[in-house]
């Protein structure tokens, strides 16, 4: 073999064998373009892409409560009732899919769904269209940045945009991960070895602590729910992939109850049990489940600058 | 392809060659170097999805350990990144390579799968695993014991049975929930590290790391083809270049030659004595030479550009131009003769040749007149026509003199005799004794000597006839009238005359002709009498001879002294007495019988035999043409 394929070879060895830290912290900065960025926050926040002009992403995924709605399953237009939890919009573009299936392969993929769910926004795109083409000023905005003006395409890939910048850097933990010892009291660093040695890490790793495997729920033990959704089954009809859902990122954790794709569980501490219990056969201590979810609580980042302003 | 480097200036044609060249050699080099660059690049490309898949790998083998998935799917997007950016870079044109990259790719997109499946089974064997070590303190029964031995090397065991422990987990009746958990991840462990050999089997079966190398290697061969021959092109466009500039470099050394030759060739032209002008195909000058610019008087500057008809002296009439032209612009050539003017308005003779020059298509590109000036020649040939004609009158002027002092002696005689005659018929008459029959016979003598003074005119008339016009006579008549006018003269020096003569119809100039005769015989008289030759004899032969006529007169006055014979034809020789010769009368013969009659004239010292008598002297003989 070249010897040039070696060293590339070893290069890559090496430096995936240093950055074994299992966790990883927020970039403090992202780059972004604000133009897409700006716009595509004022979509976030438009219910003209709902069909009774109720709803906006922001109604399902409150930017100041977490991301999510904080219900277990979302209402709709028409008060229609969603059947899968909502997840947090924060830090979703660290998720390998998006969706609790891993239907849509990133941010702008995902956007195209509830605006054309029938119980969410239940609108479709060529509606959606007309009525903010009627928005000379929201036209003109557009048609600024993308030159084909307002598509479907357009609306999606400006609300990606302004999605990506929906991250929570300094999380106490991350400024732990900095270096900084005493960002985290002695409970959470011994919820954080409890994390690890119990083996939540195995599946809540990464940047995100979660979102970048799928996984079975209920290994050990039935996860018993009435929601239907067989998780990646449902996208591939692959029988092994029975139950396989996206591992939810565990970021600001404490601020999106309720927990688990059926939103069943409120409590952050049952959420932890349950785990341990289904997933791992653990009955854990009481202390060392409080120390987890002190360890939790410090995942909470700040809410990035691009929500309070313009 | 030769006419294009013809029509174009040749150093223009090889800088352009070389130029073009020199683009491609600089395009080549770019694009080598592209080429090149590229080549690295793509290897890199390929040597990073080499190690990368090394990574996944590592993963795959330590599937009991934490991992940071991020890593993972960072180098999974890496892999498809780098494989989008090989297979869109169009420099390899190999379909080969492009199928093999695009099945790679394919088994990739399997692999990834399978790794994503593996990331799954990880955290479950790993978390199972580890708690397994955990519960194994917490086990007695001999069964489970023996089920954590052979789990604790699941990992670095192969070919396990499976199902057969999967089979065996069943059967085993726990009570303790320590147990159960234990017996729930035992089925979990074998479950999975069975799900994962299936699938790790079925990754190996892909044999990534293989086709991997052998893409590595058909890549680095396919580029080091394509370097190679960029390489082997260069070159060659190096030596064309090495040759084009030789080939220049000789084509220049040619033209310099040529130039040389050039040049010598027109300083031969510049300092040649014949003018020289050379004009474009509307004949304006471009060029004349240093004779012409002192014939002409006109210097090349003053004459450029105007045609050669400035030199018109009006001499000539517009059929002679015409001709001229049509001539050479029918691409021939022209000869004749010019009468010119120069700048100061003399006129200028000249022998001119004008030459059409072709051009490569044949079409006619310029004219070459040269000339030789004849002015001077014309002019002695004017001078000695002139004081030809002065010694014509002259000899004619003397000849006449002869002429008189013939008639003198012709007409002494009859005079006398009318005298003689009419002084008796006088006396007798007084004396009253003159008779009738006396006076008739003395009227009939002067009447008959009167007619000879007639008859006498006559003869001088015709030899001093002006006209010169060709008229037809017999040799015998000629020949007896100019004997008729030296009659009383050849008697008084007792002179005899052989005559033989061939009856010659002739149709020449008689009066000149008769000159020619006449002075040749007083020539010939003249001799006799100097040399007191006794038996004076002249003999006169005219012979035919096919459609010529010799006239031969020889006398035996004992020839032409040798020393003077080659001059006798000479103006102004003579070795006459001066009051006697003028020194014209056999030049002046010389020139009728060659410039006017078109025959030959000679003398030679002969002897000849009269009544068996051997005599020696001067031998003239003219040779003339009948007509």
């Amino acid at each position: 073999m070249k010897f040039r394929y070696k060293i590339v070879t070893l290069l890559i060895l090496f430096s995936s064998l240093f950055s074994k830290e299992l966790i990883t912290p927020i970039p403090l900065d992202i780059k972004y373009d604000k133009e897409k960025v700006l716009l595509g926050k004022k979509l976030f926040f438009d219910p003209r892409l709902s069909k009774d002009n109720s709803i906006s992403c922001a109604s399902c995924h409150v930017l100041d409560a977490g991301g999510d709605d904080n219900l277990s399953f979302s209402v709709g237009i028409n008060g229609k009732v969603g059947g899968i939890n909502a997840p947090t919009v924060y830090n979703s573009v660290f998720n390998i899919a998006q969706f609790w299936d891993g239907r849509a392969k990133d941010l702008q993929e995902q956007a195209h769904g509830p605006v054309e769910n029938p119980i969410e926004m239940g609108e479709n795109f060529d509606n959606v269209i007309k009525k903010l083409q009627k928005d000379n000023s929201l036209s003109q905005e557009f048609r600024k940045i993308y030159k084909e003006g307002i598509t479907s395409n357009s609306i999606t890939d400006a609300i990606a945009h302004f999605e990506t910048t929906l991250i929570t850097p300094n999380a106490p933990f991350d400024k732990y991960l900095r270096g900084d010892k005493n960002a985290i009291d002695e409970d959470a660093r011994k919820g954080y070895e409890h994390f690890v040695e119990y083996g939540c890490v195995s599946c809540h790793n990464g940047i995100n602590i979660g979102g970048n495997l799928f996984q079975k729920i209920g290994l050990i033990k039935e996860f018993k729910t009435s929601v239907k959704s067989l998780g990646k089954f449902d996208v591939t009809g692959n029988k092994s992939d029975m139950n396989y859902f996206k591992v939810p990122t565990l970021r600001n954790i404490s601020k999106t109850a309720p927990y688990f794709h059926d939103g069943s569980v409120y409590d952050l501490k049952s959420a932890v049990e349950v785990m341990l219990n289904v997933q791992l056969g653990i009955v854990a201590p009481s202390e060392d489940v409080s120390q987890i979810v002190k360890f939790l609580k410090t995942l909470d980042g700040e809410v990035p600058d691009i929500v309070q302003n313009n | 392809m030769y006419k294009i480097i013809n029509s174009m200036k040749k150093p223009i044609f090889f800088a352009t060659l070389f130029l073009i060249g020199l683009l491609f050699l600089a395009y080549n080099k770019y694009n080598t170097k592209e080429k090149i660059t590229n080549y690295f690049y793509i290897s890199e490309k390929i040597g990073k999805i080499y190690a990368l898949n090394n990574n996944l790998d590592l993963f795959k083998s330590n599937i009991l350990d934490y991992n940071n998935y991020d890593h993972i799917e960072k180098d999974i997007k890496d892999i498809k990144e780098n494989f989008s950016f090989i297979s869109s870079n169009n420099s390899i044109k190999s379909t080969a390579f492009q199928n093999e990259l695009h099945k790679l790719q394919k088994d990739f997109e399997k692999k990834i799968f399978i790794i994503q499946k593996i990331k799954s089974y990880n955290a479950i064997l790993n978390n199972s695993f580890r708690y397994i070590q955990k519960l194994k303190y917490k086990i007695q029964s001999r069964e489970l014991i023996d089920l954590y031995f052979t789990i604790s090397t699941l990992d670095k065991t192969k070919n396990i049975e499976y199902e057969k422990y999967l089979k065996t987990i069943d059967t085993i009746n726990v009570s303790d929930s320590s147990e159960k958990i234990f017996l729930a991840h035992a089925r979990i462990l074998f479950n999975y590290f069975q799900s994962t050999s299936e699938i790790l089997e079925e990754e190996s079966n892909l044999n990534i790391l293989e086709k991997l190398k052998s893409l590595m290697n058909e890549y680095d061969t396919l580029s080091h083809d394509n370097i190679n021959k960029a390489h082997i092109l260069v070159v060659i466009l190096f030596i064309l270049l090495i040759l084009s500039i030789f080939l220049y470099l000789y084509d220049s050394y040619k033209i310099y030659k040529k130039q040389k030759d050039l040049k010598k060739f027109r300083n031969t032209i510049e300092n040649s004595d014949n003018i020289i002008i050379i004009t474009d195909k509307y004949e304006n000058i471009k060029f004349v030479n240093k004779a012409f610019v002192n014939n002409y008087g006109y210097t090349l500057d003053e004459i450029r550009g105007s045609k050669p008809s400035i030199l018109k002296s009006g001499e000539h009439d517009d059929r002679f131009y015409r001709e001229l032209h049509e001539t050479i612009h029918n691409g021939k050539k022209w000869v004749g003769t010019f009468i010119n003017l120069d700048k100061s308005g003399e006129k200028q003779y000249e022998r001119a040749s004008i030459t059409p020059i072709f051009d490569d298509n044949g079409e006619i590109e310029e004219f070459v007149a040269i000339k030789l000036n004849i002015t001077k020649e014309i002019e002695t040939q004017h001078a000695l026509r002139e004081s030809e004609q002065i010694m014509m009158q002259q000899s004619k002027m003397a000849s006449m003199g002869e002429m008189l002092s013939n008639i003198a002696h012709q007409w002494r005689q009859p005079l006398s005799i009318i005298s003689t005659v009419a002084s008796g018929v006088k006396v007798k008459k007084q004396f009253a004794t003159l008779t009738d029959e006396e006076l008739m016979k003395s009227m009939d003598d002067i009447v008959s000597s009167t007619e000879f003074l007639s008859k006498t005119i006559d003869d001088f008339r015709d030899y001093f006839k002006p006209d010169k016009q060709k008229t037809k006579f017999k040799a015998i008549d000629v020949v007896d009238r100019s004997l008729k006018i030296l009659e009383t003269t050849f008697k008084n020096s007792e002179i005899e005359v052989i005559k033989k003569v061939q009856d010659i119809q002739l149709n020449q100039l008689d009066g000149e002709l008769m000159q020619v005769l006449i002075n040749i015989l007083n020539n010939a008289r003249d001799i006799l009498n100097d040399n007191n030759i006794d038996n004076k004899l002249i003999k006169i032969d005219v012979v035919k001879n096919v459609n010529r006529a010799l006239f031969i007169i020889h006398d035996n006055g004992g020839g032409v002294p040798e020393n003077i014979i080659e001059h006798v034809f000479e103006p102004y020789f003579t070795t006459k007495h001066k009051s006697q010769g003028t020194g014209i009368g056999l030049y002046m013969s010389h020139q009728i019988i060659t410039k006017h009659m078109l025959g030959f004239i000679s003398v030679e010292n002969a002897p000849f035999t009269y009544k068996n008598v051997e005599y020696f002297g001067a031998k003239l003989i003219l040779d003339i043409p009948i007509k």
